[in-house]
């Protein structure tokens, strides 16, 4: 694991990545926070990993005992149409709308 | 300067299943804006996705239909941005481990290899007006298939011969309504070019949603001849995202790739791994269905009809299906005479009304009864156009037809003679002229008995008489 | 009324000694004001309208679940349908859902009467309750301390008595740490047990819904209604409802019960001396009740924070990324921008430590970075679940602590990484997907706060664990 120098640079990065913003205290604030952490994560370079592969649920090892009762296809949908909600209720929430869509800003881009 | 071009597709196709990839709502893109949405496709909190077994069984389909090697156990993706149409602000696919891959498309002098066939989701749509844009949340969870292609087509012909087979394959199989029109199938291109002979690869664009095999075709040429013009001045093609004008027929950039794109890509980890048994594949397998290239041979051998024919009917599984239910019907028949009518005449109206071949008034057994009634002389083949665009429109059989337009040909001999012998005797110059060698004045002569039948006169029993009648 | 768990609630109202309109009363006495802030919404008039329907159920039938008739609350991350749902957060101040979550409607079914919608750490991510903008929750014994989180509302409401039990969830231990602050019974089901659509996602291979109540009987009462299959989740393991009241209540007749308990005498030995002692008086008090205990190792453990918090932060930065002012919400719509709107809404939306682990977790997971942390964090993860399951080869459960120390108080001011640490001994059991359950045990003679140890069980045992814990409950008494 490469020491990170977790600069004001880093963090403004990936708040942007996040949509967030920072003003100056916080991004210093945050600095230090990020710096602190990440010293208390280099410990995980004492761990040997080499042959060990990631572990992405904690289900997979409690999946092989339940085989029998179970199949990948328990958790599937079987392709039959169901009622949707009502459009007033998809908007709802919506905090701008316009002829029943979500109305914003124009995307900057054009696709 | 000669380069060549190195040109790679990824394709886009919607799955034509009911229900979208991880909710039970109907797709329906072009229904009312927003009225095929619920919490899960638009992303409320709380929400989670749950697989559309049918897409699976699609997408394992496609992968046995271009020969991909299926993996047993892959994996889901987030690819994490921010934008309008992407509720949950991540898309769910599959990065790491997809469905299938090393897979491969034979066209005509080439086998295109597939790198991957990854399962993912669709976005909602936006529509712009001025400063504001509208999100439709229709489309958005709908599942989609992308298959990408290693860089193996070097010119625009390539790249539409295989969407083309590609999107046979997928409308044989059942897993797409192929409609590009309606966004059924999107294609993104990415191009470079490099000297002739060169290992390395060029600086490479990416035109992105084509959805027309002109457009393709269009966009690759243009960016040929767009990026060579550059090299040759020594200058550098930049790397960037680029969209097509269909008015224009020119390519435009929208943004620099930069590293603005870092996508974070994570396993799922509300999904479960798609894990397959060889017992499911091979029961996918028996439901796949004739694909279009074996359906080809088999026409040309158990009809014998030409490639050229066969091609034509096998372009559309439907138009395929109807000329093998015509030809059962018509049994031992003339199947040229059949993939005739149908590639021609019938085809036609059917272009011209727009309508699938489906759906139209001239079913099988009724396009058989009129070609049996032509082959025993009930009408001339030129009568019977005409009754055939009758039974297009009004939905009548062959022979109501006939009987209501009185159009049966005449195969009198009698009348036919007596006919013949008045037109002989008023024009004796035209007989001195056709014994002299002027073969082409039968026509005038069969021509003429035809106007006196109103064109019902059997024409070769006519030429027949006439034939006898001047001792030719 | 002087008693203040559902077994007993149920079965006064099974013997029509009380009727659910009078538990109600009581608790809405007892929420007053609001002072402990527990509460971010009260359903009174839902809660009195689900009363006297029970109420009329009951003079026909009798109760027809455990939970007939009985006042609880939720956790404010779980989905209601009609019922605003804030996640504790201003980012979702005015958002009322259109459906309903598994946890909400489950509940419903089983005629619980709901009295409101308590408070917690945004999004779930706290140890203390401070971090929301619907004000701090107050330990109800001493409103100087911290109640524990980020379910401290669910604790609070369950220890002032304006609820029965209340449903929190458990990502990191966000129910067994409030749960030890005040002296109740905190459950986490094994990761996959109970459904978790409906439950705001903080950290999706982490999450759990988690009931705290006043005894472990509740726990089996509440656990029955919360196992059946859901078609919604698709990582729920859908083994069927799990009903095992009456094999706890068949513990009263037996005279013995056996069980073996691993532990690790530098966990116990390393928590502040007043907790440590109390951990070794409930450990000799397990072995004078037939109790056995071995000593076990967990090499990885203190690496347990680390890996927890790369994957917790990761998966949260993803599940929050969709809260951006455009479908619901709070929204800086008035911007000139869509850009705009997305940065200004989500940095006055959110809280700080929100904000601070969607920045860790966004930068785990960026490129160039991610392979060092995040994927070598599932990496470990793997190692520590390992652990335990090298661990039960020797016994049926874990004795642990659930905190090194006790309840804090609000002054005392702990940067963002020894906050994590009090969830040092919580945090091991959500990577491992294990069940647990924390057992309140004695008073701090430092402060007088509550004590107490957890079991951590082996997974999709849960029935074992409630046993046994019923077992120490039943002893205890």
């Amino acid at each position: 694991m490469k020491k990170i120098n977790v600069d004001e640079k880093l963090v403004k990065h990936v708040a942007m990545l996040a949509r967030i913003e920072l003003d100056e205290k916080k991004i210093a604030e945050f600095q230090a926070n990020l710096t602190d952490i990440l010293q208390h994560v280099e410990e995980l370079n004492e761990v040997n990993v080499d042959s060990v592969k990631p572990m992405f649920t904690p289900l997979e090892n409690f999946i092989e005992v339940y085989k029998e009762k179970l199949s990948n296809e328990f958790k599937q949908r079987i392709d039959n149409v169901r009622p949707s909600l009502n459009v007033k209720e998809v908007l709802k929430n919506a905090p701008d709308q316009q002829d029943q869509q979500f109305k914003i800003h124009a995307v900057i881009e054009d696709e | 300067m000669t380069y060549e071009a190195v040109i790679g597709l990824e394709i886009h196709t919607q799955l034509d299943t009911k229900t979208k990839a991880w909710c039970d709502c109907e797709i329906k893109v072009n229904g009312f804006e927003n009225h095929y949405v619920c919490e899960i496709c638009s992303g409320h909190p709380g929400t989670l996705p749950v697989l559309n077994k049918t897409s699976v069984d699609y997408a394992i389909k496609l992968a046995l239909a271009t020969n991909c090697r299926i993996n047993h156990c892959s994996f889901f993706d987030r690819k994490n941005y921010f934008y309008p149409d992407l509720p949950k602000g991540y898309q769910i696919t599959q990065y790491h481990t997809p469905i299938a891959e090393d897979g491969f498309v034979e066209i005509e002098n080439k086998k295109i290899r597939i790198q991957r066939i990854q399962m993912e989701e669709d976005t909602g749509k936006s529509q712009h007006e001025g400063n504001t844009s509208l999100i439709n949340l229709n489309r958005a969870g709908t599942p989609l298939l992308e298959i990408v292609t290693d860089p193996d087509f070097s010119d625009s012909t390539e790249a539409v011969a295989f969407l083309k087979k590609l999107h046979a394959i997928l409308v044989y199989l059942g897993v797409s309504k192929g409609d590009m029109q309606h966004g059924n199938l999107r294609c993104d291109v990415n191009l470079s070019l490099r000297k002739k002979g060169e290992q390395k690869f060029g600086t490479r664009t990416e035109v992105k949603n084509l959805n027309s095999f002109r457009s393709v075709e269009k966009a690759i040429e243009y960016e040929m001849s767009r990026q060579s013009k550059i090299l040759d001045k020594g200058e550098k093609v930049l790397q960037q995202t680029m969209l097509f004008d269909v008015q224009t027929l020119k390519t435009r950039a929208i943004r620099t790739k930069s590293d603005a794109d870092d996508y974070r890509y994570f396993v799922e980890p509300d999904l479960l791994p798609l894990v397959l048994s060889e017992a499911h594949i091979e029961r996918v397998k028996e439901t796949l269905p004739e694909l279009p290239d074996a359906k080809k041979q088999r026409f040309i051998e158990i009809y014998d009809i030409p490639e050229y024919d066969a091609n034509i009917l096998c372009s559309s599984k439907e138009l395929a299906d109807y000329f093998e239910s015509s030809a059962q019907l018509y049994d031992k028949g003339n199947y040229k005479q059949l993939s005739n009518w149908i590639m021609v005449e019938l085809l036609k109206l059917v272009n011209e009304s727009q309508a699938s071949i489906t759906k139209i008034n001239v079913t099988a057994t009724k396009l058989v009864e009129l070609l049996k009634l032509i082959d025993n002389g009930t009408i001339s083949g030129k009568i019977a156009k005409d009754v055939l665009v009758e039974m297009f429109d009004t939905n009548k059989s062959a022979s109501e037809v006939i009987e209501k337009k009185g159009v049966k040909q005449n195969s009198d001999e009698d009348q036919l003679r007596t006919y013949a012998e008045e037109i002989i005797k008023n024009h004796p110059k035209e007989v001195e002229e056709l014994k002299n060698g002027r073969d082409r004045l039968m026509g005038f002569f069969v021509g003429q008995v035809m106007k006196k039948t109103k064109g019902q006169a059997n024409p070769q029993m006519t030429s027949e008489i006439i034939k006898k009648l001047l001792g030719l | 009324m002087n008693f203040k768990s559902v077994h007993e609630a149920h079965f006064a109202l099974k013997n029509k000694e009380i009727s659910s309109r009078e538990l109600l009363d009581d608790c809405i006495k007892n929420l007053g004001q609001n002072e402990n802030n527990a509460y971010i919404s009260i359903t009174k008039d839902l809660a009195y309208e689900q009363a006297k329907k029970c109420d009329e159920e009951i003079q026909k039938n009798g109760p027809s679940t455990f939970l007939t008739g009985i006042p609880y609350t939720l956790k404010d991350l779980f989905v209601t349908k009609g019922i605003r749902t804030t996640a504790g957060s201003k980012i979702l101040y005015n958002y009322i859902p259109p459906f309903n979550g598994y946890v909400a409607k489950r509940l419903e079914e089983a005629q619980g009467v709901l009295v409101g919608k308590v408070s917690c750490d945004q999004f779930g991510m706290g140890s203390s309750n401070e971090h929301t903008p619907f004000g701090a929750v107050f330990h109800p014994t001493n409103k100087d301390y911290v109640p524990g989180g980020s379910s401290g509302g669910s604790a609070a409401a369950v220890l002032e008595k304006s609820c029965f039990y209340s449903i929190g969830t458990d990502t990191g231990g966000s129910v067994r740490l409030p749960s030890n602050f005040c002296g109740l019974v905190g459950f986490k089901p094994s990761y996959g047990r109970i459904s978790r659509f409906g439950q705001i996602a903080y950290g999706s291979s982490l999450d759990q819904a988690a009931p705290l109540t006043n005894s472990v009987v509740d726990q089996a009462m509440i656990f029955k209604y919360l196992t059946q299959n859901d078609e919604k989740d698709s990582s729920q393991v859908p083994l069927g409802e799990v009903d095992c009241v009456d094999s706890l209540l068949n513990l009263k007749k037996i005279k013995k019960h056996n069980f073996t308990l691993g532990y690790s005498k530098e966990f116990l030995d390393n928590c502040r001396d007043d907790v440590k002692d109390q951990l070794y008086e409930a450990k000799k008090f397990l072995e004078s009740i037939g109790v056995k205990f071995v000593e076990v190792e967990f090499p990885h453990f203190k690496y347990s924070v680390a890996v927890y918090y790369i994957i917790a932060t990761s998966e949260a930065s993803s599940n929050l990324a969709r809260f951006d002012g455009i479908h619901y919400g709070f929204s800086k719509k008035e911007q000139s921008n869509l850009e705009s709107v997305y940065v200004k809404s989500r940095s006055e939306g959110f809280g700080d430590e929100v904000k601070r682990r969607i920045i860790l977790g966004t930068f785990s997971l960026s490129s160039g970075y991610s392979d060092e942390y995040y994927n070598k964090a599932c990496k470990v993860r793997r190692l520590i679940q390992q652990d335990f399951l090298n661990a039960f080869k020797k016994c049926d459960g874990i004795f642990s602590p659930v905190c090194a120390t006790t309840a804090f108080q609000f002054s005392e001011k702990m940067t963002p990484i020894q906050m994590y640490m009090n969830d040092l001994y919580t945090i091991p059991v959500n990577l491992a997907g294990l069940p647990s359950l924390a057992f309140p045990f004695g008073k701090s003679s430092l402060n007088g706060m509550p004590t107490g140890f957890q079991i951590i069980g082996k997974a999709f045992e849960e029935e074992r664990l409630l046993q046994n814990s019923y077992w120490i409950e039943l002893n205890k008494s």
